[in-house]
This record gives structure tokens, C-alpha cells and sequence, in this order.
């Protein structure tokens, strides 16, 4: 049996970034732990190519394909009625972001004995599950198209009838990175096997749908109704981040143990459903040791150029176009300075082609170059400054390494970014500012803020001492492996999982 | 999130709406066409050899047997034929309608010549004559399919051209060969005749679709995923030509010929004389389903299609409903008023026709027995429009059903009760066929949108699940990469 069985959706160990890193850091900083992975994707077809190597205690891995639309048979048997009776307001919950009732659904659904009561065939097109859509329409959404209604119900619902079939891996204790399908998993696996479930939380998944979903073209904003002025996100794109609301309450509620990385992730937590107490901060943590050794360098030494690294994929929430546009601001001032763009492009292949043409026609080429993958450790070295615009970021492990190279940091006021530059407690902000902070989205700012930095050597210097002595100090990989193995052991011991919270709203 | 779009089914766009529409009309078309052009056939052949002896009669009950028994054996295949042709049409794909026909017309050849000779070696005749009444038996079965191709196809100027030329040709080939050679005369004209049909039928199809490959398949499979639709096609045909074939062999039926080939000419008169009462609520069937019928039914799936709150789309269903419901009583009060003039009218059809009062009775039973026909007959043209197709198939087996307890009763009840089989039959096919067909019209909403595949649907693979019945798929086993 595994000792711990990780959910991920769109991380590891097919995508890189912030989260996959950590649960590579986790599973090669316990080797003396089982680990599994059940691995969340959109389709089987979807292409897919590992990101890490895979260590040797990842003893399991399954892939789920949420979107792949098969009519798999059911089993059924038993009272239907009844069933419905019991699933009917878990599903009437989900619609209004509500995460009640899941443990009356879940027994009608994966059935007392292993056997379901619904088949997915009673779940999708039975006369039931067609008035009990019609109850939530009439509702909720009379006035709204009823097929985008429909489709919206059925896409949302398929991932979700189809996650109580999951193959899962037995494991001791059960760990969700996200809320949402995976947190939905989470909560199956705990109540299919009684292990405890425990979900740690870098961005809210909520938050980054409710952003998604918000720029999303392909739902239907509804026109306005006579006497309406505004439309606000429009019916269906509320019901979309209503079912991710939902899906969160449901997690929070089964999980045992929340954790997260900094404070304002906490606040953001409570305002999703989660438990006011309870909720613990494991910030990241990084290799400063070995981070901190100067690695081989990328480019070759350079006292007459001012090089701005930027770490992390080519994606619009990193919000590269502000990047460029602070760039030409400061390329303006600063004829000497470099920008280096350190990362994959190819999971957004549009996004990238148009900052590609934003490079051109701001006339950059020859100041931003895209590096595409690389062994960020020997960049560290050679960079001046770093700098990170994203519009929504957990707590990125990218300045915790740039620390660790001593390297200062301009970040926009996202997650946990504040708190690291700045410092989290009165211990830490004695240390000093290791960076700017900025607003999210001005490019102007931003450019100011490297210009402040490039103009005062000084400054710079007394910013990279405090980088180097925060991260050593509230960031090392030593402490969040020491903190998580604890956990990790406590729940293992358990001899079952616990009861449910009931108190979430 | 994978980007989701919205989209119903192909069939619910205009397009295809409209071949839907057109396909079922013109299985209506195949159900009333042949009835009406084989009564014709009958009634002029009959007319004609009345005064002569027993070997017209012989020929007669030999094309009475061709014509029932291959339009009740043509019947499934005609059914799913139009049902593919016009999934075809609307994805239009129109090369795969010649090796369609092509296929189906070689599938027919060798069901019908084993049938044919089957059933002819039992038949104490001369092997000329059953040579050339298999032929017939087999071109009159191509027959129908190639005018259930015409009709799905919508070449209506080919029926002209070919079907309705050939069937006289036919008809004046048999009476002049007859005249010289007997019953080897009339068949060989018959034979001669429905090869022309075919030969200018063919013809003209192959001209004006154009072909890649000499045959497609694909359409077989229609019969594995509506397997209702062939099934109640084969069973509405085979209950109307039962309440007449059960009185051949009845205590009036008696033997053309030794063994099997049983007649009651009685009734076969009367009932296709009677059965041409039943065109002119078929014309009024056709023009119905060109206008309102066609407009209520693509306002209802417009209302969907064009994004309407579920009110709206109610109203739509309910109107579809309420124009249906007056429009086929306006369609019962046709065929009533038709019937009752005909009723009014049979002494003096009596003596035009030199009927005995035995065919006068069957006349009457037989035209009562024609008003719940035809309205059957639009109900189930609609089931299959709306693919209601178990319903239809349950109403066939209803009126089988009826038919058959009302032949028996009628068996009792005496000669002058003959043919009112058909009426008990086909009111109880009616009853169950409108009621689901309303019951079936109030959930349409349900109907439609619970039917609705998932795009990009995956086939379920048996490989997908474990044991207990778990989806997903292991990429490590054991510490070992699996994938």
C-alpha cells in the first residue's frame, strides 16, 4: 500500500511550475515514503510528456481523463428513489455553490457495497435526472437559454459522475493540491478507502477558475433582460464558478488537515468555505545549500550590461506582455540592459506568438530573448535583478531560488510575494526589503521599480544580503519536509479517516 | 478546463431537419405508393380477366401473392434504406447512394430468389412458369426498394419517367402476351414490364449520382441501432396484408393450385377496390406535412437552436402538438366523409362492378376497416419522424395483434363480417400509436435533449475499467513505467 497518494490536475509530472516542483520536492525529500500520483487529464488523446524524472519511490500512477465521453456501464441496484432523494440536493448544492449533502450523495453514488445505486445511464439521461435539471432551471435560470442551460449541466456533470468511478490507488493518507475535481477525488478516495485527506492549497483554485472562467469566450453571456443595464458575468459563467465554489465547500468540509502557503491564501481560504481555524501555513521552501553555491554559468560575465531575468512559462496569467512593455521603458533609459525570459513556451502557443509580436514591434529583439527550458540554476548567477509580473501567483518558488543567488526581486503584489520581498512577522521584516513590490499589471511601475534598482548598486547589494538571509532563515526545504513528513506519519497512524466537518459554509 | 462548445445533434439543424422531414414523408410516400399503384394493378387486371377461366386466375393470384409478399418482405428494408439515405443527404455524402442501391438491390436479389423458390416449388406448375414467376417476384421487390430510393432521394420526376410508365407497360405487355400465350403470356409481360421499370429507373439514377465504389454496407448497421424501425415496418405491412391473406385459407379460401397457393378472391376484390379510398386523405396527408406540420416542427427545434428560455420552447411543443392533434382529425373527417360516400354509393358500384353481395359486404368492412388504417399509417410516418421507433413498432404489434383476433372473430361471425379484421386492428394500432405518439410529443423537450450524444464521445472499451468496475489507466505499476 502507498503511504501517500497525490491529486493533481495540470501539474506533475506532465506540466512544470510552482506545484509540480514541490511535489517532486516532496517525494525525492522522503525516501523513505511510498508515493502515488493520480493524474487528473483533460483526454486521453491529449498529449502529454513527462517533466521530471520520476523518482523511484513514485510507486503508482494512474491518469484519469475527465473529459473523455464515454457511456460506461453502471451497476445499479436498490431503491432509486431513494437515491435520487439522497443525491438530488448534493446536486441542486453544487449549482448554487453549495457543498452539502456529499456524504448522502456519495453512498448513493459508489453504493454501500461497492455497487452504485444510479447508473451513470440514471445519472445522465434517466426521466429523474431530467426533472431534477428542470428544478434547478426553473429556479435558478427561467430566463436563460435553456440548451446552454442543459449543455452547461451536462458538461459540468459528466466529470462528476464519472469521478465516482475512479480507479484510485489504496494509500494511508490522501493529499490534494487543488480544490476543485481533484479536491472532489480527494474526497472520494477518503470515504472509498477511510484514510484521511489532506489538501494543500498554493493558489486557489477557485480563484484562478473564477479568472478563467471570467475570460472564457466560449460560455454565453446572456444579453440583458428589459431594465437591466448590466449583465455582470452573466448567467452561465456563474454557475460555472458556482460548481468550482461548490466542488471547493466539498473538499474543505473532507478534508482532515487544510494547509497553505502564506497568510493572505488563509483569508482567501475562510472566504471560499473553509474552517476559520485550523488552517495551517507551510510556506515553501527551497534548497538553499545547494541553490546557494554558485552553479556553472550561463552566460559569460558582462559588468557593462544590466540583465533582468524573468523565470516561469510563457502563459498570460505570468502577464509576460507587462514584462515587455516595462521592458521597453527601461530599454529606453538603460541602452545596456538584457531581458532574459527563462522558460516553456508551448503550453500556450498563441499567447506566446502574440508577445513574440509585442517584442517586435516595441522593437525589442534585440532586448528580450526568449531562452525557452533551461537549467535556471546557472541563470540565477548571471541576472542583475529578477522580475515577476504574474496576476495571480501562490508563493512562487522562483524568488525563493533567486534568493538563494542572492538576487533581488520585483514582483507584483500577488500571493505571497509581498511577504517574501518584504517579510512576514516582525523576525523577518527586520531583515529588510529583498525587492520591490508593484502593482499588478503596470508596467510603469515596474519599469520604475528595476530602473530604482539599477540606478543604486548599493541598494541591490543590501537586498541580496537580506534575500540570502530570509531564505535561509523562513524558507528552507529542511523545514517544510520536516513539517509535512510529521503530518504525513500523524495521519498514517490514524486508524481511520475522521468524521466530516459540518460546520463549512 | 478543456474549452467546451455547445452544440445539439447535426439532425436538429435546419439542414437536416428538412431531410428528416423529407425522408419520412417519402417512406409515407413508399407505404402509400405501392398500395395504391399494386390496387390499380389489380383492380385493372381483375377488371379485364374477369370473364375468362381459371388460368387468369392462376395469374391473377399469382401477382396478388408477388405484390403482398414483397412489399410486406421489402418493408424493413425500405424503412432503414430511407432512414440511411437521409442521414446521408444531409452529411451530403452523395456517392454513397448508387453503391447503396447497388448493395441493397443485390441483398434483395438473393433474399427474394430463395424466398421466390422456396415457396414456388410448392406450386404445381410448369418450371417455366416458375421461372418466370420468381423473376417477377424478385424485380417487383427491386421494384420498391428503387422507388423507396426515388422517394428518399427526392427525384420525384423519376417516378414519372419510370415507375408509373413501367407499371403500365407492364399492365399492356401482360394483357397482350396473355391474349397469345395464356399465363406464360401475362407473366412474361409482367416480367418484360418491371424490367423496364427498373432498367429506366437505374438508369436515370446512375446518371445523376455519381459513384466511387460499386458498393457500401454501411447502412446494415441501421438495423443494429434501431433495430424498432425495420422490425415495425415489416409487422404494420405484414398485419394489413394478413386480414387478407388469413381468409385464403379460410373455410371460402380455396386452391388455385395443389399444394399451397390459396385464394379467396371474394375479398381481394373487395379490399382493393375499397383500399383506393384511402388516396385522396394520403394527398391531404402530403400537403399537411409540406406546410403546417413541417413549420410546427422546425419551430420547435428552432426555439432550441436558437438559444430560447425552456418556456418558449414549451409554447413551441405545445403548438406543434395542438396543430397536429387538429390536423389529423381534419385528415379523420376526410377519410370519414370519403368512406361514408363510398358506403352510400356501393349498390351502385355493385352493379357497375358485377359484384356479388358477398363482395359488397367485404366492400364495406373493408373501407371502415381503411379509416383507422390510414390514420395508423400518419401515425406511424410521424413516430418515425419524431424515431419514436419502438413506439411505432409497439403499435404494429398491436394492430398484428387486433388483426388477427378480429379475422378469427370475423371467422365466426360469418361471410358478411369478412375484412372487419382490419378495422378492429387497425383501431387498436391507432389507440396505442396516437396515445404514445402524444404521450411521447408532451416529453419531447425530455425526448430530445436526454438523447443528445456528448460531442467528442469516446466508444466504452472494455480495457478502460478494472475489475470493480474503475476507469483510468495505470502509467506506473510497482515503481515500473507501464507506458
Amino acid at each position: 500500500m502507498l503511504d501517500v497518494l497525490f491529486f493533481c490536475e495540470g501539474t506533475y509530472p506532465y506540466v512544470s511550475g510552482g506545484v509540480s516542483s514541490w511535489i517532486h520536492q516532496l517525494m525525492t525529500g522522503m525516501p523513505d515514503l511510498k508515493f502515488g500520483i493520480l493524474y487528473l487529464a483533460t483526454s486521453e488523446k491529449e498529449e502529454r510528456e513527462c517533466k521530471y524524472q520520476l523518482p523511484p519511490n513514485l510507486q503508482e500512477m494512474v491518469e484519469f481523463y475527465l473529459y473523455d465521453f464515454v457511456e460506461f456501464p453502471g451497476h445499479s441496484a436498490g431503491s432509486k428513489a431513494r437515491a435520487w432523494s439522497e443525491v438530488a440536493p448534493f446536486l441542486k448544492g453544487i449549482f448554487s455553490g453549495e457543498g452539502q449533502s456529499f456524504d448522502r450523495a456519495y453512498s448513493a453514488l459508489c453504493g454501500e457495497q461497492g455497487v452504485p445505486v444510479l447508473s451513470f445511464h440514471d445519472l445522465s439521461r434517466s426521466r429523474a435526472s431530467w426533472d431534477l435539471l428542470l428544478e434547478v432551471y426553473e429556479n435558478n435560470f427561467r430566463h436563460a437559454s435553456f440548451s446552454d442551460f442543459f449543455w452547461s449541466w451536462r458538461y459540468a456533470h459528466y466529470p462528476l459522475y464519472k469521478l465516482f468511478s475512479a480507479r484510485i490507488p489504496q494509500a494511508r493518507v490522501y493529499h490534494a493540491v487543488t480544490t476543485g475535481w481533484c479536491g472532489l477525488l480527494g474526497a472520494i478516495a477518503s470515504r472509498r478507502y477511510n484514510r484521511p485527506l489532506l489538501l494543500t492549497e498554493h493558489g486557489l483554485y477557485v480563484n484562478e477558475r473564477r479568472i478563467e472562467i471570467s475570460q472564457a469566450d466560449w460560455i454565453l453571456v446572456d444579453a440583458p433582460r428589459r431594465g437591466q443595464l448590466e449583465v455582470g458575468l452573466g448567467t452561465f459563467k456563474e454557475l460555472w464558478i458556482n460548481l468550482f465554489l461548490g466542488l471547493g465547500k466539498v473538499c474543505y468540509r473532507e478534508a482532515e488537515q487544510i494547509f497553505t502557503l502564506f497568510e493572505g491564501n488563509r483569508k482567501l481560504q475562510v472566504e471560499y468555505g473553509a474552517p476559520a481555524e485550523g488552517i495551517e501555513i507551510i510556506p515553501n521552501g527551497v534548497n538553499v545549500e545547494a541553490l546557494s553555491t554558485a552553479g556553472q554559468r550561463a552566460l559569460a560575465e558582462a559588468p557593462d550590461k544590466f540583465r533582468v531575468g524573468f523565470v516561469g512559462r510563457i502563459v498570460p496569467i505570468k502577464d509576460i506582455k507587462t514584462l515587455i512593455k516595462a521592458a521597453r521603458i527601461v530599454a529606453q533609459q538603460v541602452p545596456e540592459v538584457e531581458f532574459y525570459l527563462c522558460g516553456p513556451a508551448e503550453e500556450d502557443p498563441e499567447y506566446f506568438a502574440e508577445c513574440r509580436t509585442l517584442v517586435d514591434a516595441l522593437g525589442l529583439g534585440q532586448v528580450i530573448r526568449f531562452t525557452g527550458p533551461v537549467n535556471v540554476r546557472d541563470y540565477y548567477p548571471c541576472f542583475d535583478v529578477q522580475v515577476l509580473t504574474s496576476i495571480s501567483e501562490g508563493q512562487p518558488l522562483v524568488i525563493l531560488e533567486g534568493f538563494c543567488a542572492g538576487l533581488p526581486c520585483v514582483a507584483s503584489d500577488v500571493g505571497a510575494c509581498r511577504e517574501m520581498i518584504l517579510g512576514r512577522g516582525p523576525e523577518d521584516e527586520a531583515l529588510g526589503p529583498a525587492g520591490v513590490v508593484t502593482w499588478v499589471g503596470n508596467a510603469r511601475q515596474t519599469a520604475e521599480a528595476i530602473l530604482s534598482l539599477y540606478r543604486d548598486p548599493g541598494l541591490r547589494l543590501k537586498m541580496a544580503v537580506a534575500a540570502r538571509e530570509r531564505v535561509r532563515r523562513f524558507y528552507d526545504q529542511k523545514q517544510l519536509l520536516e513539517s509535512y513528513h510529521r503530518i504525513y506519519q500523524e495521519a498514517a497512524a490514524q486508524p481511520g479517516r475522521k468524521p466530516a466537518r459540518a460546520g463549512v459554509s | 478546463m478543456a474549452g467546451i462548445g455547445f452544440k445539439l445533434r447535426a439532425y436538429t439543424q435546419e439542414g437536416t431537419l428538412g431531410g428528416l422531414f423529407r425522408g419520412y414523408y417519402h417512406a409515407a410516400l413508399v407505404a402509400a405508393g405501392p398500395w395504391i399503384l399494386t390496387v390499380i394493378s389489380l383492380v385493372v387486371v381483375q377488371y379485364l380477366m374477369r370473364v375468362q377461366g381459371d388460368e387468369t386466375r392462376l395469374f391473377l393470384e399469382l401477382i396478388i401473392y408477388v405484390y403482398s409478399w414483397t412489399l410486406i418482405t421489402t418493408a424493413p428494408l425500405q424503412l432503414v434504406v430511407t432512414r440511411y439515405l437521409a442521414d446521408q443527404l444531409d452529411a451530403q455524402r452523395l456517392s454513397a447512394h448508387m453503391p447503396t442501391l447497388v448493395s441493397v438491390t443485390v441483398i434483395s436479389a438473393i433474399l427474394h430468389f430463395f424466398l421466390g423458390t422456396l415457396f414456388i416449388l410448392f406450386v404445381d406448375i410448369n418450371w417455366f412458369m416458375r421461372f418466370t414467376a420468381v423473376a417477377l417476384f424478385v424485380l417487383v421487390a427491386e421494384t420498391w426498394l428503387v422507388m423507396a430510393f426515388i422517394g428518399a432521394l427526392r427525384a420525384y420526376h423519376l417516378v414519372a419517367s419510370s415507375f408509373v410508365t413501367g407499371t403500365a407497360v407492364s399492365l399492356l405487355a401482360a394483357y397482350t402476351l396473355g391474349r397469345y400465350f395464356s399465363v406464360n403470356g401475362y407473366l412474361m409481360g409482367m416480367v418484360a414490364g418491371q424490367c423496364a421499370v427498373l432498367a429506366v429507373a437505374l438508369a436515370s439514377l446512375a446518371r445523376e449520382f455519381e459513384f466511387d465504389r460499386s458498393f457500401n454496407w454501411t447502412w446494415l448497421r441501421y438495423f443494429r441501432l434501431a433495430p424498432a424501425l425495420p422490425l415495425a415496418g415489416l409487422v404494420y405491412y405484414a398485419s394489413v396484408w394478413m386480414t387478407l391473406m388469413f381468409y385464403w385459407w379460410g373455410p371460402e379460401g380455396y386452391l388455385i393450385q395443389p399444394r399451397i397457393l390459396y385464394a379467396f378472391p371474394t375479398i381481394d376484390l373487395a379490399s382493393f377496390y375499397a383500399q383506393m379510398t384511402i388516396i385522396p386523405t394520403i394527398t391531404a396527408f402530403y400537403v399537411h406535412c409540406e406546410t403546417s406540420f413541417y413549420e410546427d416542427y422546425r419551430g420547435f427545434y428552432n426555439s432550441i437552436l436558437t438559444k430560447r428560455p425552456l418556456e418558449l420552447i414549451r409554447e413551441a411543443r405545445k403548438r406543434l402538438k395542438f396543430r397536429l392533434r387538429d390536423s389529423l382529425f381534419a385528415l379523420f373527417l376526410v377519410q370519414v366523409a370519403v368512406t361514408v360516400g363510398a358506403l352510400t354509393f356501393a349498390p351502385q358500384l355493385q352493379l357497375l362492378l358485377h359484384w356479388n353481395d358477398g363482395e359488397r359486404y367485404m366492400f364495406r368492412n373493408v373501407c371502415l376497416g381503411a379509416v383507422p388504417q390510414v390514420m395508423l399509417l400518419f401515425c406511424q410516418v410521424i413516430l418515425f419522424y419524431f424515431q419514436l421507433y419502438r413506439d411505432a413498432l409497439w403499435s404494429s404489434l398491436v394492430t398484428f395483434l387486433g388483426c388477427l383476433v378480429g379475422a378469427f372473430l370475423t371467422l365466426r361471425m360469418g361471410q358478411d363480417s369478412y375484412g372487419l379484421g382490419l378495422l378492429l386492428g387497425a383501431s387498436l394500432g391507432c389507440l396505442v400509436g396516437y396515445i404514445r405518439l402524444f404521450r411521447q410529443i408532451d416529453q419531447l423537450e425530455y425526448l430530445t435533449f436526454s438523447k443528445q450524444p456528448m460531442a467528442e464521445a469516446v466508444e466504452f472499451d472494455p480495457s478502460m475499467m478494472d475489475a470493480q468496475g474503475h476507469l483510468g489507466r495505470t502509467i506506473v505499476q510497482n515503481g515500473k513505467r507501464l507506458v
